[in-house]
């Protein structure tokens, strides 16, 4: 069984790797700076017997429900910046819990811890009244992590594009 | 998320059809576990 841990410092992340090099470098490199500079972000480790298991990082958003079609909003912003167009979002608001984050430590992947954290994360989310977790889930020509989330049940949002590095995807909770 | 290009447009046509399905759908866990809470307390109404 796992338990989690809300921390403020990467320093507890000494030593732990996922193994995907991007991951890696962000965590060791930039994650520290990446939290101070934004207390809206939220960072936790899964341990098993003392042991970390896993990170994540999660904050919140929101879906605008406009005639049609939904403005994905990241941090329940009321309005800014929505691709190239500043507008007012105005229309039914549904909460959401964004997965920012998600590492499971290398010599442990593929044995379920992942998909054990989406089930805490979705009733981390339902307690806070989200309707969806969110995430943008990350693919480059090595790795991919589209697989996992829909193997969680998460379903994408967009089509799949080779000219972004990650696909908006999204879990009713 | 890493720095990475990632697409915020909005969510549009059949990606917003399949939200709207499933915003308007019940979460079954959440009603399951409600059921339980209901039961119990039933129960312990009886005795």
């Amino acid at each position: 069984m796992l338990l989690y841990s809300k921390e403020s410092s990467a320093n507890v992340l000494d030593g732990f790797e996922c193994g995907v090099k991007i991951m890696d470098s962000f965590i060791h490199e930039s994650l520290d700076t990446f939290l101070k500079n934004d207390p809206r972000y939220s960072f936790f480790v899964a341990k098993e017997d003392q042991d970390i298991v896993a990170m994540f990082v999660v904050s919140s958003g929101m879906f605008v429900d406009h005639d049609g079609e939904f403005d994905d909003i990241p941090f329940g912003k009321p309005w800014g910046y929505m691709g190239e167009d500043f507008k007012m979002h105005s229309g039914m608001m549904y909460p959401t819990l964004e997965l920012d984050y998600l590492a499971v430590r290398k010599d442990l992947r593929k044995k379920g811890y992942g998909s054990e954290i989406v089930k805490e994360l979705s009733r981390m989310a339902r307690s806070k009244d989200c309707f969806f977790l969110t995430v943008d889930a990350y693919h480059d020509k090595d790795y991919s992590a589209i697989p996992f989330y829909e193997k969680c049940g998460f379903f994408a949002l967009q089509e799949f594009s080779e000219e972004y590095d990650s696909l908006r995807m999204a879990y009713r909770v | 998320m890493l720095g990475i290009k990632s697409n915020r447009e909005p969510i549009k046509g059949v990606f917003a059809k399949k939200l709207r399905e499933q915003i308007s759908c019940d979460s079954p866990k959440t009603t399951q576990t409600q059921v339980q809470v209901h039961a119990n307390t039933s129960d312990e109404m009886k005795k």
